[in-house]
């Protein structure tokens, strides 16, 4: 990154090949939306490549890159308000075939359930629980990210999976469905 | 750990994150049995804890090349220098009109420069010829003051023609031509004198030291000459002394009509 912050702008491929899949795997998982997955990856770059300068290299560069990428997210969040009610769009075609099979289909439900109870809450929670449980950061990692100190992150993702399970106690009991 | 806070939130998060140390977490999970209801409500997180990982190992779809695409058309245009300032300012010089307004300017522009080099030149010229000018007359300044301090007349005189070659001399040289037209022996040096004198006849100290010499002009021929140049002159303070020298006994009778004559004329 230091290379692409002094003028090599072309370095910064290596860097797209590097975390592409990785920011990609976090979007989807936000918002279960490949077509604006995508969208906001590269929008992640673009804003890499504008603020070049204010990396200042003693951190590490992904957890800066997902400071980025956690303020893009938060502002298409905030320019579609309603943009959580497309999450899910894909879940039906976009799961593996093994999820499709006879065998797993309880599993499968469970976890469309799971996304669907993600779905339902607030995107702050929501983006702890998928850095914390599905990307397997540390809780020093997201709480520079996200811009707070350990002990609170600890304390709002425990209160954050409290409420998960609420919400998907209530989808397994066919208490509330989402669209 | 106390038991009073097994029921506090703060403990069971410090469980389930394993925060505990051995000897706690056993103590934890030796009340838990006596309470079912924490028991069960903390092996349900535990449990979507499992799940969320289950769902996390899901295989995510792929991204579609159009990605890729996007994000290397993207880096091509940003790899492209962007145009400076500098480039932006040339750039506008390729407008005809602004081309031709910029030469017009620029052309301009040089020849104020090139006319106030050149003034500065003249200036710096015109100082060194009125230094070089400056010199010269201090030099032949010097030369006629030790000159007339010489025993030979035609050197005097020389010095005399010396110091009326220059337009302006200075004061100590009109002091000394003075001086030689009422001290020196000669007659010829004298009347030199008178001469060159006449010449800066317009500067008051010259004035002043012909009146005062009229009086002290033994000599007829110089007697004669100094009233006429007073007569030339039309200077009236001349009468005066031209009396007074008429007064004096060894003054020529025909010289004494001459200034008569002079003083009719002058009054």
């Amino acid at each position: 990154m230091l290379q692409v912050k002094s003028g090599e702008t072309d370095k910064l491929g290596l860097l797209y090949e590097r975390h592409k899949k990785a920011l990609y795997g976090f979007y989807y998982k936000m918002c279960r939306s490949v077509s604006l997955s995508e969208d906001m990856v590269q929008t992640v770059f673009i804003k890499i490549l504008q603020s070049k300068h204010t990396f200042i290299g003693n951190g590490q560069f992904v957890t800066w890159m997902f400071h980025i990428a956690r303020n893009v997210m938060h502002d298409h969040y905030r320019k579609n308000k309603h943009a959580h009610l497309q999450v899910g769009e894909n879940q039906g075609e976009q799961m593996p075939d093994q999820f499709d099979l006879e065998s797993n289909i309880e599993t499968q439900h469970s976890v469309d359930h799971l996304f669907q109870a993600l779905s339902l809450m607030s995107i702050e929670k929501r983006e702890l629980l998928v850095m914390s449980r599905m990307e397997g950061m540390k809780y020093k990692q997201i709480a520079e990210i996200v811009g707070s100190n350990e002990n609170a992150i600890k304390v709002r993702i425990h209160r954050a999976l409290k409420e998960l399970k609420s919400l998907f106690d209530q989808l397994e009991a066919g208490a509330i469905h989402v669209a | 750990m106390s038991p009073n806070t097994y029921s506090k939130e703060e403990t069971q998060r410090r469980y389930l994150q394993g925060e505990l140390t051995e000897k706690d977490r056993m103590a934890f999970e030796a009340w838990l049995v006596d309470h079912p209801e924490v028991a069960n409500e903390l092996h349900a997180l535990q449990a979507l804890d499992q799940k969320i990982s289950l769902a996390a190992q899901a295989p995510t779809p792929e991204p579609t090349g159009q990605m890729d695409q996007r994000f290397y058309a993207m880096l091509a245009e940003a790899s492209v220098p962007q145009a400076t300032v500098l480039d932006k300012l040339l750039g506008l010089f390729k407008l005809p009109q602004i081309r031709r307004f910029a030469y017009g300017a620029g052309l301009v522009t040089a020849g104020v420069f090139v006319g106030h080099y050149g003034h500065l030149l003249q200036q710096q010229d015109d100082l060194e010829t009125f230094r070089i000018q400056s010199q010269q007359q201090q030099i032949q300044a010097l030369a006629v003051l030790s000159m007339l301090e010489m025993p030979s007349a035609n050197k005097r005189i020389m010095a005399i023609q010396l110091a009326g070659m220059n337009e302006a001399p200075d004061d100590p040289v009109f002091d000394a031509l003075l001086n030689t037209l009422v001290q020196d022996d000669n007659v010829n040096v004298r009347l030199e004198a008178l001469e060159v004198l006449a010449n800066h006849s317009d500067k008051e100290q010259v004035r002043i030291g012909l009146l005062n010499a009229i009086t002290q002009q033994q000599s007829p021929t110089l007697q004669v000459a100094l009233s006429q140049l007073m007569l030339a002159l039309k200077e009236k303070a001349a009468v005066t002394p031209i009396k007074e020298l008429i007064e004096k006994p060894d003054v020529m009778e025909e010289v004494k009509q001459q200034l008569n004559q002079t003083i009719n004329e002058l009054i």
